[in-house]
């Protein structure tokens, strides 16, 4: 008997169209070669809960995916100034702190609406107005585009809403790209300013897509 | 599997073709899908978005669309249009890092009694070599079911790029 329990030849095997009886090591196998049907998509890779410890959180696992997505949940800083929390890529384990661009438009529930933007930042913009005030948090996605392709750039697009009493419910979203062509060995999510992250949840998720 | 993305069709592009359609919307579960490393034989084209019926993009006049378009060098557009034969994604082009990267979510495609909507999250290296974007929503004013999405430009082909729709449930 071959594998799968077909005589006297295997089927082919692919995501979506698997056929057999599957014994452990079937799975293990087919699972790693991206065979095996397993619906669910949405990878979790890690999860950190903000505690007043640090100021930054390294994701150094981004497993093999085009694209990656963080949330950020109910983030505070531990300073009272208002500052952003941001999203660099790491090279060769090194945090990049110059080179990207982003546009970002804002805008507040007092009717102020804004845009910013730069060819010259040294960083991807995400969460604004992060701060320490009660009942004043930061919360939001982005999505990273191609960051472990070599010959590509890293692409970046957010969402966020915020509160905090200077600037009053905000939105904001845009986009950003890191232009240099490299594998990024992982994500740093830090404050901007200065202090650590207070409190808040941040998750990074790999998006599978099967070829 | 609550909360979870169902993969439903995945096209990764190696050799030019003219357009890239997705099937297999068939519940009225929100869609979405993600466009990475997208690019064009021809320079300084629109990359294009039809929705598709029984498979087949509908290249009616009833595409209305409103999107801010940011860049990382000058001031923001918006741009907001009705009865256009498409939803316009961004200009894309054949320098080496030209490309169109995006993410979109899709509600009511299989519902006849409804319109489709779609919203944009896109990045790329656009045409003049500069980093941009476009956020916004769009909608085919017709009461029809959707089961499909494709990808077009408004000349030349698709020359690269992976196109991967899921399902949310």
């Amino acid at each position: 008997m071959s594998e799968y329990g077909y005589i006297p030849e295997s089927p082919a095997q692919s995501f979506g169209n698997n056929k057999g009886i599957f014994s452990p090591n079937d799975i293990y196998d087919l699972t790693r070669a991206d065979k095996y049907t397993q619906y669910g998509q949405l990878d979790l890779i890690e999860s950190v809960t903000a505690d007043d410890s640090v100021a930054y959180y390294d994701f150094d696992n981004l497993g093999d995916y085009d694209i990656h997505f963080i949330t950020a949940n109910n983030i505070q800083g531990a300073s009272t100034t208002a500052q952003n929390l941001d999203i660099r890529v790491k090279v060769s384990g090194t945090a990049i702190t110059s080179g990207y661009h982003f546009g970002n438009q804002l805008g507040s529930s007092n009717g102020t609406f804004s845009e910013s933007y730069s060819n010259s930042y040294s960083q991807f913009y995400f969460l604004p107005n992060v701060d320490n005030e009660t009942n004043a948090t930061a919360n939001g996605y982005s999505y990273i585009y191609n960051a472990l392709d070599s010959k590509k750039y890293t692409f970046q697009t957010f969402q966020v809403v915020a509160s905090q009493s200077t600037h009053t419910p905000r939105f904001s979203y845009g986009m950003g790209v890191y232009p240099t062509a490299n594998q990024c060995s992982g994500l740093r999510v830090f404050m901007a300013t200065t202090g650590n992250i207070d409190e808040g949840n941040i998750t990074l998720y790999g998006i599978k897509a099967y070829s | 599997m609550a909360g979870s993305l169902v993969q439903v069709a995945t096209n990764t592009v190696t050799s030019a073709v003219a357009s890239v359609t997705l099937t297999g919307i068939d519940s009225d579960d929100v869609y979405m899908v993600q466009t990475v490393g997208v690019k064009s034989s021809n320079d300084n084209v629109e990359l294009r978005i039809r929705v598709g019926t029984s498979g087949t993009l509908d290249s009616d006049s009833e595409y209305d669309y409103a999107n801010k378009k940011l860049r990382a060098d000058t001031t923001f557009q918006n741009f907001g249009y009705t009865n256009q034969d498409n939803w316009f994604g961004m200009q894309v082009g054949t320098s080496t890092q030209e490309q169109f990267n995006s993410i979109h979510y899709l509600y009511n495609f299989n519902n006849s009694s409804e319109y489709s909507f779609i919203t944009n999250e896109i990045v790329g290296i656009d045409t003049s070599a500069t980093c941009s974007g476009q956020q916004g929503g769009a909608v085919h004013t017709v009461t029809e079911a959707n089961d499909s999405i494709g990808f077009l430009c408004s000349a030349g082909n698709i020359t690269s790029g992976t196109f991967t729709l899921y399902k949310v449930v």
